[in-house]
C-alpha cells in the first residue's frame, strides 16, 4: 500500500508530494484554515482513482489545485508530468465540476461548440466528435433544445460529454452520478470502464462510495485536509480491522449451537426458523474457521453455508472516518 | 485567441437572447417610426416674418417709413406708403407720432396692432406694381438675385419671382432694418402638415437637424440606453463566477484575466446592438427624409459605446469583488453620481469664478493698466499693492453681471461695445447699452476721480464699435455713421422741449458726426479697426472692405473699396489694420492676409484647425499681428516677412486676451487676470502684473483641478461628440454665433475626458484582472 512517497513519479497521471493548502480569510485579521496538510500520493496512468471524504475533507480543493484553479501553498505536485498551473497540460485533461452550471442560452451542440473552442479544438473537429458524443450520453434525440430545457440529470449528461469532447488523457469526475437515475449511473459507469480501456486515467470525487466501489481500481481517503488512506480496497480494509468476519448458518437448537462455540468469538447471532440460526463469527485465520467447523461437526450440527464476509468501501470509510473522529 | 472569441461570441449570443435586448428594440422601433414621418419642405422666400426684422426693431422700420415718406422726394418709403391700405397707412402715422415721443417700442400698444403692419406689408410684397423703376432707381442692390430679376420683363415674371424680387429690394431700400433672406427658406413637414417658415438657410436648417438628431442621440442613446443596458449587464459578470460554470471556465487552457476581458466585451454587445441600431436608424431618417448623409452621426456609435463601457468597467470590478448584481447596479449609480459631482463643481467653480475673472480685454496707457473681465468687471492693476482693484463700478454694470451669470447670451447684447483708455491713461470711456431699451450712452471715469462710473452723453443709437484714433480720441462706429468725441464726454445739455415733448437731437452733443459724404452701411456681419499710424479705418461690411482716411477737418473719406471674394459672407469676422496690411479672421478659423497696396489677398492661414478666432490686433508700426482664439491659443503674424506661427508662449492655451504695449511689446491676459510682457523678439517675459492667488484660487488650482484631472469624464464626452460633430473646439452660448466673435464660446476640450477616461477605464479594468488573477475561487 502506498500511503507517502519521498519520490515522484514523473510518469504518473497526478502525483502529489507534501501539499499544503492553507486559506487566508479577512483583510487585516486574517483568519486561517488549513484545506490540505501534507499530502502525498499517486495515481499511475490507466487508473481510475476515487478520492473520498467527508464534507469539507479538502476534496474539491484537491481538484482544483490540479486543476490550477487554486494555487498551493507548498509541495510539489504535477499533473501528466507537468507542474500543476501549467494551462498548456489543460488542454489534455477534462473536467466535470461538481453543480456544473451551463450557459442557458445555449443548446447542446452550441455548449460542446464554446467548450471545444475553449480546449482548443476548430469547428470541424467539434462537429465530427460532437454528435457520437451525444448520441454516447444519451442526448441525440434533444440537441436542438435549449439547455434551460434540462433536466438536472440531462445537464450532467451534457456536462460529460464536453468533458469528454476534446479526448482528454485525464479525467476529473466531481460527482459525475449527481441527479442521475439508475440507468443513467450504470451507463457512466460504463463509459468510465470503456474510458479506462481506452488508456485514460479517471480521477473520480464523490460520496457514493457504492458507485466509486464499483469503479474505482483505488481509492484515498481525505479527512480534514489529512490524507488517512490510500490504496485498493482490500489494502485500506486490511488497516481498518485485523480480523474477518465469517457468517455461518447452522441447523440445530440454539443452545447446542452456542455451546460447540464456545470457544469461537460470536459477534452476531439470528434465529432464522425453529432449527436454523445464523450466526457471525470473528476469525483470525482459516486456523479459526477450522476450529470452528470442527466443533460444529463434532457436536452432530449440520452447516448449511459458511459466508467468509467481505469488507466493504463503506465500513472502511466509516471506520476511518469514526476513528479519526474519536481520537480527535 | 479561439477561446476568448468564443467567448466574446457566446456573450454575443447571451445578449441576444435576453428578452430585455428585444423589448428595448422595439420599444427603439416604435421611436424610429415616431420620427420617420418628419420631413422638410424648401421653398422660394417670399414675404416678410416677425424674425426677418434685425433684433426685432420693428418700431424703427415702421417710423422709418413714415418718416420717409412724408419727404417730398420719390422713395421706397413713399411709394409703400402710396401702396398701402388704409390700415397699414394709420398705423404707420400712429407709430411715428410715437417715435417722435419717445414711446414707440414701450409699451405693447405697438405690438398690439403689429399684425396690422406685417399684413399690409405682405399684401404689398404680393403686388406688380410693388416695383417701379423710378422709385428704385437709387437703392443700392447688391444681390445678384435681385438684379437677374430685375433684368427680366417683368410681365413674364411668375407671381412667386415678383413677390422674391419685391422682398429683395425691401431688403436693399432698408439694409440696416431688414435681415438678408436667403434664396429659399426651410419648413418642418410631419406626416405632410407643414410648420411656419424657419429662419434658416438649408445649410443652416441642416445643422439645426443634425443637432437635434445629436440631441435625439445623446438623450436616448447616451442616457436613457446607458442607464438600461448598465441594469440589464449587471449580472453577466457576477453569473459568470458561478462556482459551477466558473470552475469549468478556469479548467480550461485559458488566461482568466483575458476570459474576464472577453466576457466584458461580450457584455458590452448589448449596448452595442441597442445603440446602433438606434443611431443608424437616426442616420437613416436624416438621410432618407432631410437628405443629410452625415457620417459623423455615425461616430457617435462608439462614443456612446465608450461611455457605457467606462460605467461598465466600474460594475465590471464591482462584479469581480462582491459578485452581486445589485452590488454592481449601486456602485455605478454611486460612480455616475460622483463623475457628475466632480464635473460640477469643476465646471461651477470654472464657469463662475474663472471663467468670469478672466481679463478679455486690456488697456495700457503711460503707466495705467486696465483690465475687463468675461461679465464686463473692469479692474486697475495697482502697482503698489500689487493686485487688480475693481473700478469703474455702475449699477448696470452689476445688473449685467448677474445677467451674465445665469443668461449669458442674453447678457450679450448689453455689454459695453468697448473700452477706449485715452493716450495719458487719464480717461476710460465706454458706450454702454442700456437695458431694457438698447439706448446707449457714454460712460466714463478718470484716473483722477479715481475711475469712479459716470455717466456721460448719449451715443449713437446702434453704435456697434469703440475704437481709439491714433491720438487718443474715441471714434464711434454705429451701423449708420461714425461718430468722433471732440468734447467733454461728460457734457449733457437737456433737449429742447415743445409743450413737454422733447425734441430729439436739440441738445448739443460731444459727438461729431464725422462720416463721409457717401455714407458707409454696415450690413451684419461687420468688423472695423484703426490703423494706430496713420489713422485710417477699416470697415468691414459683408464682404465688402472700405478703408477710410481722414481728411484735414478730421471727416473720413472713402479711399477704397475692394469686394472681397468670400465662400461665406455670412461669417462673423475680426478685423485688424496696421502699415498696409489688413488682417481679416473668419468664424470658421481662416485668417486672410490683405495688402491695401495690391488691393489682394496676399497670404491665407488657417492657424488653429478651423476653430473660431476671438480676438485681433495689430501693433504700432504694423510689423506684428496677433490673433486670439476662442481655444486661448494665439497666433503670431509677422507682416515684414509674411508668416505667421502660434505663439511659442508657456501658456498657449489659457491665453483669454492681449494688447500691444509697444511695437514689440506685448501684453498677454493668461489663465484668468495673471498678465504678462512678452518681448516679440526674444520671447522672453519682461513684465509680469500678477496678484497673490486667494484661498478660493488655491482650493481651485490644488484641490478641485487634480482631482477633476485624474477623475474619469464619461458625461463630458458630450463636447466630444459635438467636435465630432461640428469640427470645432469650441461652442457658443446656446450654440448660437450671435454673430459675434468676442462673445465667449465655451473651449470643447474634446480630447481630454477621451484620454481620461480611456485612462480610467484602463486601471479599472486591469484591478479587476489583478483581482481575478490573485483570488481563489
Amino acid at each position: 500500500m502506498e500511503f507517502s512517497s519521498d519520490t515522484m513519479d514523473e510518469s504518473a497521471a497526478i502525483a502529489v508530494q507534501d501539499l499544503y493548502k492553507t486559506y487566508r480569510d479577512g483583510l487585516i485579521f486574517r483568519k486561517r484554515f488549513e484545506a490540505l496538510k501534507s499530502v502525498s500520493f499517486q495515481v499511475p496512468r490507466g487508473e481510475i482513482f476515487g478520492l473520498l471524504g467527508p464534507n469539507g475533507a479538502g476534496k474539491t480543493t484537491f481538484v482544483k489545485i490540479m486543476l490550477g484553479i487554486v494555487r498551493k501553498t507548498s509541495g510539489s505536485a504535477t499533473m501528466l508530468g507537468q507542474p500543476v498551473g501549467d494551462r498548456a497540460t489543460r488542454v489534455r485533461v477534462g473536467y466535470l465540476p461538481e453543480h456544473l452550471r451551463l450557459p442557458s442560452h445555449l443548446n447542446a451542440l452550441g455548449a460542446l461548440k464554446l467548450y471545444g473552442k475553449l480546449s482548443g479544438m476548430d469547428s470541424r473537429e467539434i462537429r465530427e466528435k460532437g454528435m457520437p458524443l451525444l448520441e454516447t450520453v444519451g442526448l441525440a434525440d434533444r440537441v436542438r433544445d435549449s439547455v434551460k430545457k434540462y433536466s438536472k440529470g440531462m445537464r450532467q449528461r451534457l456536462g460529460l460529454a464536453q468533458s469528454l469532447l476534446h479526448d482528454p488523457e485525464l479525467l476529473f469526475l466531481d460527482e459525475p452520478t449527481d441527479g442521475l437515475d439508475p440507468v443513467g449511473r450504470s451507463e457512466v459507469r460504463n463509459i468510465i470502464h470503456r474510458l479506462k480501456d481506452e488508456g485514460k486515467t479517471i480521477f473520480l470525487n464523490s460520496h457514493l462510495l457504492q458507485e466509486v466501489e464499483m469503479v474505482c481500481d483505488r481509492f484515498a481517503i481525505l479527512h480534514q485536509g489529512e490524507l488517512r488512506s490510500v490504496g485498493t480496497l482490500d489494502q485500506i480494509s486490511s488497516t481498518t480491522r485485523d480480523r474477518s468476519e465469517v457468517e455461518i448458518e447452522i441447523l440445530g437448537t440454539d443452545t447446542a449451537i452456542k455451546a460447540a462455540l464456545e470457544t469461537c468469538e460470536v459477534v452476531a447471532s439470528e434465529m432464522l426458523s425453529e432449527n436454523r440460526v445464523r450466526i457471525v463469527a470473528q476469525m483470525s485465520g482459516q486456523k479459526d474457521i477450522d476450529a470452528c467447523v470442527d466443533a460444529l461437526r463434532a457436536d452432530g450440527l449440520s452447516i448449511v453455508s459458511l459466508v467468509h464476509r467481505r469488507a466493504t468501501l463503506e465500513d472502511a470509510f466509516l471506520k476511518i472516518i469514526e476513528t479519526e473522529t474519536k481520537v480527535s | 485567441m479561439r477561446a476568448y472569441v468564443a467567448i466574446i461570441r457566446d456573450s454575443f449570443q447571451e445578449a441576444l437572447s435576453s428578452r430585455v435586448l428585444w423589448i428595448l428594440l422595439v420599444v427603439i422601433t416604435l421611436l424610429l417610426l415616431l420620427i420617420l414621418p418628419s420631413g422638410y419642405k424648401e421653398s422660394v422666400t417670399v414675404g416678410l416674418r416677425q424674425h426677418d426684422v434685425k433684433r426685432g426693431r420693428w418700431p424703427e422700420f415702421a417710423s422709418k417709413i413714415q418718416q420717409e415718406s412724408e419727404a417730398d422726394a420719390v422713395s421706397p418709403s413713399r411709394h409703400l406708403v402710396a401702396l398701402a391700405n388704409e390700415d397699414l397707412k394709420a398705423f404707420l402715422k400712429k407709430t411715428a407720432v410715437q417715435e417722435k415721443k419717445a414711446e414707440v417700442g414701450k409699451d405693447m400698444k405697438f405690438w398690439r396692432e403689429f399684425d396690422k403692419f406685417l399684413g399690409g406689408l405682405n399684401e404689398l410684397l404680393e403686388k406688380p406694381e410693388f416695383y417701379r423703376a423710378d422709385v428704385w432707381e437709387n437703392v443700392i442692390v447688391r444681390s445678384d438675385e435681385a438684379r437677374e430679376l430685375l433684368e427680366l420683363d417683368a410681365n413674364s415674371l411668375s407671381a412667386e419671382q415678383v413677390q422674391r424680387r419685391n422682398r429683395l429690394l425691401l431688403e436693399a431700400a432698408y439694409p440696416e432694418m431688414l435681415q438678408v433672406s436667403p434664396q429659399t427658406a426651410m419648413s418642418l413637414t410631419y406626416f405632410g402638415k407643414e410648420s411656419d417658415r424657419l429662419p434658416f438657410r438649408k445649410a443652416q436648417f441642416d445643422a439645426q437637424v443634425t443637432h437635434w438628431g445629436e440631441l435625439v442621440i445623446r438623450w436616448i442613446a447616451g442616457t436613457i440606453g446607458i442607464f438600461v443596458a448598465i441594469i440589464v449587464t449587471a449580472g453577466m459578470i457576477p453569473q459568470m463566477f458561478d462556482a459551477g460554470s466558473w470552475s469549468l471556465l478556469l479548467s480550461k487552457p485559458v488566461s482568466r484575466s483575458v476570459v474576464f476581458l472577453a466576457k466584458f466585451i461580450g457584455g458590452s454587445a448589448f449596448m452595442l446592438l441597442n445603440a446602433a441600431y438606434f443611431i443608424c436608424g437616426v442616420w437613416f431618417i436624416l438621410g432618407f427624409r432631410f437628405g443629410i448623409w452625415d457620417g459623423k452621426l455615425l461616430l457617435m456609435l462608439p462614443l456612446y459605446v465608450f461611455v457605457f463601457v467606462i460605467y461598465y468597467a466600474v460594475s465590471a470590478l464591482a462584479g469581480v469583488i462582491w459578485r452581486s448584481p445589485i452590488v454592481c447596479v449601486i456602485i455605478s449609480i454611486v460612480f455616475w453620481a460622483a463623475c457628475f459631482v466632480v464635473g460640477a463643481i469643476h465646471s461651477g467653480v470654472e464657469r463662475f469664478v474663472y471663467k468670469n475673472s478672466r481679463l478679455t480685454s486690456l488697456m495700457f496707457s503711460q503707466d495705467t493698466l486696465m483690465g475687463v473681465s468675461e461679465v464686463g468687471v473692469v479692474s486697475h492693476w495697482d502697482e503698489d499693492a500689487q493686485e487688480w482693484k475693481q473700478v469703474f463700478r455702475s449699477s448696470t454694470q452689476e445688473q449685467l453681471q448677474a445677467m451674465l451669470m445665469f443668461a449669458p447670451a442674453e447678457a450679450q447684447r448689453f455689454l459695453p461695445i468697448g473700452y477706449v483708455l485715452d493716450k495719458q491713461g487719464e480717461q476710460l470711456l465706454t458706450v454702454q447699452r442700456n437695458f431694457p431699451g438698447l439706448r446707449s450712452t457714454l460712460r466714463v471715469g478718470h484716473k483722477a476721480d479715481n475711475w469712479s462710473n459716470q455717466e456721460g452723453a448719449g451715443a449713437p443709437m446702434y453704435a456697434k464699435f469703440l475704437l481709439r484714433e491714433p491720438d487718443g480720441t474715441p471714434l464711434i462706429v454705429s451701423s449708420a455713421g461714425l461718430d468722433r468725441l471732440e468734447g467733454d464726454p461728460l457734457a449733457k445739455s437737456k433737449p429742447v422741449k415743445v409743450l413737454g415733448v422733447s425734441l430729439p437731437l436739440t441738445g448739443s452733443r460731444p459727438l461729431r458726426s464725422v462720416q463721409p459724404g457717401e455714407p458707409v452701411v454696415l450690413t451684419d456681419p461687420a468688423a472695423a479697426a484703426i490703423n494706430e499710424d496713420t489713422g485710417q479705418l477699416a470697415l468691414y461690411s459683408r464682404g465688402t472692405l472700405t478703408v477710410l482716411e481722414p481728411d484735414e477737418k478730421h471727416n473720413y473719406q472713402k479711399q477704397r473699396e475692394i469686394q472681397l471674394d468670400l465662400e461665406d459672407a455670412d461669417q462673423a469676422v475680426a478685423l485688424a489694420f496696421g502699415g498696409t496690411t489688413v488682417l481679416l479672421a473668419f468664424e470658421d478659423g481662416h485668417v486672410s492676409v490683405y495688402d491695401l497696396k495690391t488691393a489682394k489677398e496676399e497670404n491665407s492661414f488657417n492657424p488653429d484647425r478651423g476653430n473660431p478666432p476671438r480676438f485681433i490686433q495689430a501693433a504700432p508700426g504694423g510689423k506684428w499681428f496677433a490673433v486670439v482664439f476662442h481655444t486661448g491659443r494665439m497666433w503670431l503674424y509677422d507682416a515684414a516677412a509674411n508668416e505667421g506661427a502660434m505663439a511659442s508662449f508657456a501658456s498657449q492655451g489659457a491665453i483669454s486676451t492681449m494688447t500691444f504695449s509697444g511695437n514689440e511689446t506685448m501684453l498677454v491676459a493668461e489663465r484668468g487676470t495673471r498678465v504678462k510682457e512678452y518681448n516679440l523678439d526674444t520671447r522672453a517675459v519682461q513684465k509680469q502684473f500678477a496678484a497673490e492667488k486667494g484661498i478660493g484660487e488655491m482650493i481651485y488650482d490644488y484641490a478641485v483641478t487634480p482631482i477633476y484631472t485624474v477623475f474619469p469624464k464619461p458625461g463630458e464626452l458630450d463636447r466630444t461628440a459635438q467636435y465630432f460633430l461640428t469640427g470645432k473646439e469650441t461652442e457658443s452660448f446656446e450654440n448660437m454665433s450671435l454673430g459675434s466673435l468676442t462673445v465667449a464660446r465655451d473651449k470643447l476640450d474634446p480630447w481630454t475626458p477621451v484620454w481620461s477616461s480611456l485612462i480610467f477605464m484602463l486601471v479599472v479594468l486591469g484591478i479587476a484582472c489583478l483581482y481575478i488573477e490573485r483570488q481563489e475561487f
